[in-house]
């Protein structure tokens, strides 16, 4: 995703300042910064226009792609959703407050477990201040992605009236923004997803490679403008 | 779909060479980037990833690789440039499949002139930094008169930006004008496009009204509006350089920036810095101030009073006589006309390599403005000076006439003109009346006669005159296509470009073969005489599931007579050209085989005249070809 924004915001020699990330990992009970080279600046984000000095690669020879190595793998012990949540609240907020007019922010919460600082039930109303951060374009977006080593059947983007494995699945789809239409189009469209009504920004199960779609798809929005994951 | 990192992967892997694919001859070598040699200079947005390179043949181009599926109407868009010569348009070619991913999707490549030179914001910091902003009045100008030939001869460009208005460095002439380029056509809409293009393109948000929508595609409107904003823009930095200072964001804009809301509303700051200067606008110019900020008030434009009050000023040079023009037939034209090597030699709207400098005169009207640089009003006779048809310089020059020519742009016909814009728009997408232009009897209309041209100056500087009967060459007159009834194929024989009908029925370059037996059927039920399809050695690879595979594996087995699948490394098209011209058959196909047009000259001659065009919806097929195909008569 990174590398992709990087070559979408290149223009002949320079990248073009239009979008900020953040990068959080889970790490025992703490959640840190996550993409060490780079330092997070003082609103806790980086500019993509840093991350495209990434010389770091690694090369994908499935598809032939060469990706900045930008995140290194410190994931290690729980799984603190509740406090990452409330830290990217106020991330979000303060991008939101000075950026009225930007693509609002997306925020993509990636786990291969349960949270262990917070009742899974609860996930819906710690993520709730989130949906009400918004900008001129609309409220920001969370897209939860539970991935699965296993070959459990994988859930994509949802509609209401999918069948979802099991409860925390439901908790996770509850805690998970409606796909916008705008977004849904281009998955379609662009993408060549099937995308039902309503669908959530939710994926469950999901391998290597629809992480990687909904992760695109996530970044697709706002044709160029701030965002933040 | 491929990303954009996968096609910067791909040219890395290929050590930025591309090799000569197909039935292109040439190879490329890609530019490297400033930073690091291993990997292309390149630009890309949501649609396209391009690359800088040098040809074999050591000719400097600028390819273009698509990021979705390439753009149905891209092949009708590049068919008008090269049919329809302009300076300011790049000639561009498609050469299909030049890269094939990991995954066995191919990606299609444009090829277009490379432009040395600066897009238009890298050129404001040179002028500005040399103290040099009154240019930037010629160069709105210039792009002004340019916007409006291009859509007066139906070319809608619908992404005009600052980084899709290149100077080049170098041009014949060298007159500023003449070394305006425009380029990206992704959003283009040109006459003659029968179905709405599949565009999602909404042009640069800094250079759109608020109520363009991806859920429709661009109307002249929309192509207006940009310029305008351009126009706007340009003057306002020459009469205050800090503006740029204080709006402009490197990469992104003017000096308007929808985030902002400058485009939404006029309350933002910049609206506040231009009312401040609004009174020092050079002579009429503040006009285009004025007509912006109302634009800016409508919810929407279409439908508007946009049109009228941006003809009342800034089109004004371009109107079109609302009178039928009569042209002179000049016989079957070829579809696919050869480009001339110099587009500057062409009987184009686009003749303004030479100016005349304007006649000092005395002003009408009553704003005497003190400026000596030459006000729009003076430019666009000065303009009118070397118009598309012909027309005696002692019309223009004569201060008679000036003021005759302000007269009727003052008494004229203004309002009436909005009807023609109505029409052009309809021109170039074609109502449902165009289609019920087949007659009940299945005959053919023919409809070269209304095709609008542009009356440039005539109506303004002669207001009296009546319509000239104008020579219009053969390559000016412009391809219209019109429906084909699959009754009128009755006995013919036909051959079909296969490949190129799945991909047009495909999905996202996945092939379905049930669209093409549809096709069949429909033809068959036509009582054609023969069907001949032809497909390229990829096809069998590229259906997106095993049993469509199948299925046409063993059709082109059983079916020998019917269905040929092309030898490897043979162009299924060259097959094509030569079946048809040797069968005397009509060729179904969306390509428009230009690169043959040399190669293999006899056949794309026949092919030119004998070429029907296909679009499906719903798994119906319709069929359109252009009107001087002689199987009609």
């Amino acid at each position: 995703m990174i590398g992709e924004l990087v070559e979408r915001c290149r223009k002949g020699d320079e990248i073009a300042p239009r979008v900020r990330l953040g990068f959080y990992g889970y790490a025992g009970s703490e959640v840190n910064w996550a993409a060490g080279k780079f330092p997070a600046d003082a609103d806790g984000l980086v500019s993509l226009v840093d991350l495209a000095e990434c010389d770091e690669e690694v090369v994908d020879d499935e598809n032939e792609i060469m990706i900045p190595w930008v995140v290194g793998e410190n994931a290690h012990g729980g799984t603190p959703m509740k406090t990452a949540f409330e830290q990217v609240i106020s991330i979000a907020e303060n991008f939101a407050q000075n950026h009225p007019d930007s693509f609002p922010p997306v925020i993509v919460n990636i786990t291969d477990g349960v949270p262990t600082d917070c009742n899974e039930n609860d996930l819906a109303t710690i993520v709730s201040p989130i949906m009400n951060i918004a900008t001129t374009d609309g409220a920001a977006l969370v897209f939860n992605v539970h991935i699965s080593p296993d070959e459990s059947t994988p859930v994509f983007l949802p509609s209401p009236n999918d069948a979802l494995p099991d409860e925390y699945a439901k908790c996770l789809y509850a805690a998970s923004s409606t796909l916008p239409e705008s977004l849904a189009t281009i998955g379609r469209q662009q993408h060549g997803m099937t995308i039902g009504e309503d669908a959530r920004c939710f994926a469950f199960n999901a391998d290597s490679a629809l992480l990687v779609k909904l992760l695109s798809l996530a970044s697709s929005g706002g044709g160029g403008e701030d965002r933040q994951a | 779909m491929p990303s954009a990192i996968q096609i910067i992967s791909k040219l890395r892997l290929l050590k930025l060479k591309i090799p000569s694919i197909g039935m292109n001859p040439h190879n490329y070598n890609v530019t490297p980037s400033g930073d690091n040699p291993k990997r292309p200079k390149s630009w890309a947005g949501n649609f396209a990833v391009v690359v800088p390179s040098v040809r074999s043949d050591g000719e400097q181009k600028a390819l273009r690789f698509f990021l979705a599926k390439t753009p149905s109407h891209i092949t009708q868009v590049t068919s008008f440039i090269n049919n329809n010569p302009h300076h300011s348009l790049v000639k561009c070619k498609m050469f299909r499949n030049t890269l094939t991913m990991k995954n066995g999707e191919t990606i299609d490549m444009m090829e277009m002139d490379f432009i040395e030179g600066n897009t238009l914001d890298d050129l404001i910091i040179n002028l500005l930094s040399k103290g040099a902003a009154s240019v930037l009045i010629d160069l709105a100008e210039s792009i002004r008169s340019i916007v409006n030939e291009l859509v007066t001869a139906g070319f809608y460009h619908g992404d005009l930006s600052h980084s899709n208005i290149m100077v080049a460095e170098h041009a014949p002439g060298g007159s500023l004008q003449s070394r305006i380029r425009l380029i990206d056509y992704d959003s283009v809409l040109v006459k003659g496009v029968q179905a709405p293009p599949n565009t999602k393109e909404v042009g640069h948000p800094n250079y759109q009204h608020p109520s363009r929508k991806t859920s429709r595609f661009t109307l002249v409107e929309d192509v207006y509006f940009s310029a305008l904003v351009i126009y706007v823009s340009l003057i306002a930095i020459s009469v205050n350089p800090k503006l740029w200072e204080s709006y402009h964001s490197k990469g992104d804009n003017l000096i308007f920036q929808n985030q902002r809301g400058d485009l939404r509303d006029i309350t933002s700051p910049v609206w506040a810095d231009l009312e401040k200067i609004r009174s020092k606008f050079p002579s009429e110019t503040g006009k285009a101030l004025d007509c912006l900020k109302k634009a800016i008030k409508y919810p929407t434009l279409e439908g508007s009073n946009f049109l009228s009050e941006i003809e009342e000023w800034f089109s004004l040079g371009t109107h079109i006589d609302p009178s039928p023009i009569p042209i002179p037939d000049p016989g079957p034209v070829d579809p696919v006309d050869p480009v001339p090597p110099h587009p500057e030699s062409s009987p184009s709207p686009q003749t303004r390599s030479v100016k005349t400098k304007p006649t000092p005169s005395p002003k009408p009207g009553p704003k005497n403005s003190p400026t000596p640089s030459p006000s729009p009003q003076k430019r666009k006779k000065q303009h009118s000076s070397k118009p598309t048809i012909e027309l005696s310089s002692k019309d223009i020059t004569s201060p008679e006439a000036k003021e005759k020519t302000r007269k009727s742009a003052e008494e004229n016909p203004l309002k009436s003109q909005r009807g023609i814009f109505q029409k052009l728009k309809e021109k170039i997408l074609p109502s449902k009346a165009d289609i019920s232009i087949v007659t009940e009897g299945g005959g053919i209309v023919e409809e070269e006669s209304e095709v609008i041209r542009p009356k440039i100056k005539e109506s303004i500087t002669q207001p009296d005159a009546k319509p000239k009967k104008r020579k219009v060459s053969k390559r000016n007159k412009k391809r219209t296509t019109i429906p084909v009834p699959f009754s009128k194929l009755k006995d013919k024989k036909i051959v079909i470009d296969g490949t190129n009908i799945l991909h047009e029925a495909g999905q996202k370059n996945k092939f379905y073969l049930q669209p093409l037996l549809a096709l069949v059927e429909q033809l068959e039920s036509g009582k054609v005489e023969s069907i001949n399809i032809v497909f390229d050695a990829s096809t069998p690879h590229k259906f997106s599931n095993k049993e469509d595979k199948d299925k046409f594996n063993e059709l082109v087995s059983n079916q020998k007579e019917r269905y040929t699948l092309s030898p490897k490394s043979t162009e299924a098209d060259a097959i094509i050209l030569n079946i048809a011209y040797k069968n005397n058959a009509l060729i179904i196909s969306n390509d428009f085989y230009q690169d043959y047009e040399d190669s293999l000259p006899e056949e794309f001659q026949w092919f030119s005249k004998h070429h029907i065009t296909s679009s499906q919806a719903m798994d119906i097929w319709t069929l359109n070809t252009t009107s001087n195909n002689e199987f009609l008569e």
